[in-house]
């Protein structure tokens, strides 16, 4: 029988196969569906794995054949402002209800964010760093601006350096790691670190440029996983509202690890690994957009609009509500983050996405719905 | 990722053919089970399922310019299909898939037989169209008539001997020329 089906399957694709025979083929393939207890029973642990194995095939086959395209788009010195938007399909957020009586504010009376953050320290005080300055520097003893001028002498062994949103703080650790704090963020981190290997924390956005030291590895717990690093510089995004965590390596090397499934994985440049729940993905990305924001911009490459309404909703301290039913786009372009709300927003709009902003009690609310 | 979640797969596919990632790993996410489990109830094999789904996917993401895509989950339950029939072209071994229709002509209208009795009857008509008209007078004969070889090749006015080489030439393969013989014997004890 096996020469049956070898035959007519050959027929069938070479497309001399008659009416009969197809007829045939396809009702046999189709009584399959039919017949009880075919399916492969697997536990969801086996279903992730299975999951994960097919993925990663595809995966290196189809970054073997694409090499990035965006890859050597646009050196981002360029601070024009480039925003477009592309694509015309629906997609349904959720009906929020309209808060009326708030005033409406204009946008570009709503300024971006700037140097803000608060140092706590382990004896319950919190700090509110200058705005004037840009980071803070760990040393021995003492810990001073980056300007020099000293903030506090004989700190705490456990600090934790947090950023609202609009905020963003550099911080230079007591090994000479260098560490930038996005917005709404906090690193934990010890004010000196021990002998075997250096421990620090964050939730939220951190670009690391951590310094060689063989002998102490440095390591990055976030949000269910570890980063163990040499010497390299990487970002990690693990806002608590995103359900995953991304690692996007720049240079060098570094292990990541998912908490929850144990499974280790090595990054190489240019690679980015995402991790929510057990899984790990690693895909190859362009480091650009996710690195853009260090040096003051907002890079967005074809992102869904919510995507990209979070980040500058962090940016601008806003709390956003959709509205209706919503255009869905896709937001590529580069944004310089120091300009004003209204920069960003008047590029969105061209494309079917309207804003409207209202002062709600002390926060600002911005409403995103379909431009008519 | 979890973006494109709430995508529709009409929302998906113009997504997919502009070549966002998103959208492929949101159309993976959403499918891979289905076709694996679709390509399982036919190969039984972890590793040829794998495959089968891998190449789906590859060949999606590369041909995603295809006008042939439009409607998400009938267009991949096709690739999958033709990918086990190009298995079966390359000669690959599926027993898993040639099994139930082996065990069907030997027991075609029992109860454990794999399909159902209106099932059986669809596929044996539709296998025996295929056939060259006079094997398949042997083969209905056979069958839904439950002649034996001896009167088959008495109504025919061919010799019995012709008859049993009809009965035979559906298959050349060892095992299936085994349960022939069982055919056979099942045949002649009528």
């Amino acid at each position: 029988m096996e020469n049956t089906f070898h035959k007519l399957a050959k027929k069938i694709l070479r497309g001399s196969a008659t009416d009969a025979e197809r007829h045939f083929m396809d009702t046999y393939y189709d009584a399959f569906d039919n017949i009880e207890g075919r399916e492969e029973v697997l536990t969801s642990e086996e279903q992730t794995t299975l999951r994960n194995r097919i993925d990663k095939g595809i995966q290196i086959h189809i970054q073997r054949k694409n090499t990035i395209r965006f890859r050597k788009w646009l050196p981002y010195a360029a601070a024009a402002i480039i925003l477009a938007v592309v694509g015309t399909w629906a997609f349904f957020l959720d009906n929020r209800e309209k808060l009326p009586t708030d005033p409406i504010l204009a946008a570009e009376e709503i300024l971006p964010g700037g140097h803000r953050a608060t140092l706590s320290l382990a004896d319950g005080r919190v700090i509110d760093l200058s705005e004037t300055q840009t980071g803070i520097v760990i040393a021995e003893d003492n810990i001073t601006y980056n300007s020099g001028d000293t903030l506090l002498l004989k700190p705490s062994e456990t600090l934790m350096l947090t950023t609202p949103k609009g905020g963003i703080y550099q911080i230079t650790l007591s090994d000479g790691t260098n560490v930038w704090l996005n917005a709404a963020s906090t690193l934990t981190y010890p004010s000196r670190f021990d002998d075997a290997e250096r421990v620090v924390r964050v939730s939220g956005e951190a670009y690391f440029a951590v310094v060689k030291d063989k002998s102490r590895p440095f390591k990055v717990n976030s949000s269910g996983q570890t980063v163990e690093v040499l010497g390299t510089e990487f970002n990690i995004s693990a806002y608590p509202a995103e359900n995953e965590t991304k690692t996007t390596l720049v240079e060098g090397k570094v292990k990541i690890s998912n908490l929850e499934s144990q499974i280790s994985n090595l990054l190489k440049p240019g690679e980015q690994a995402v991790i929510s729940g057990s899984t790990m993905n690693i895909a190859q990305v362009d480091v650009v957009p996710y690195t853009a924001w260090k040096d003051g911009f907002f890079y967005f490459d074809n992102v869904p609009p919510r995507v990209a309404i979070e980040q500058v909703a962090r940016w601008y301290d806003l709390e956003v509500s959709y509205e209706g039913n919503m255009p869905a786009t896709f937001v590529f372009g580069m944004v310089d983050r120091a300009k004003p709300l209204s920069a960003v927003l008047n590029s969105f709009a061209k494309s079917g996405l309207n804003f409207e902003i209202r002062q709600n009690g002390s926060k600002k609310q911005l409403l995103v719905s379909e431009n008519k | 990722m979890d973006n494109y979640a709430e995508y529709t797969d009409e929302d998906l596919v113009p997504l997919l053919k502009e070549g966002h990632q998103g959208a492929f790993s949101c159309i993976y996410e959403r499918y891979w089970h289905a076709l694996y489990q679709t390509a399982y109830r036919r190969l039984a094999n972890r590793e040829q399922c794998s495959d089968v789904v891998q190449d789906v996917f590859i060949d999606l993401w590369e041909h995603r310019g295809n006008k042939s895509i439009q409607r998400l989950e009938p267009y991949l339950h096709t690739a999958v299909r033709y990918k086990i029939y190009t298995l079966l072209a390359k000669g690959k071994a599926l027993p898993a898939f040639v099994e139930p229709f082996e065990q069907m002509l030997v027991s075609p209208f029992t109860a454990d037989g794999p399909f159902g009795e209106q099932e059986t009857r669809r596929l044996l008509t539709a296998w025996l169209e295929t056939l060259p008209r006079k094997r398949r007078r042997i083969f209905e004969m056979h069958y839904f008539e439950g002649r034996n070889t001896k009167e088959i090749a008495e109504e025919l006015q061919v010799s019995q001997k012709t008859v049993q080489n009809q009965l035979n030439t559906a298959s050349n393969s060892l095992r299936a020329l085994l349960i022939k013989t069982v055919i056979m014997g099942l045949v002649f004890l009528n």
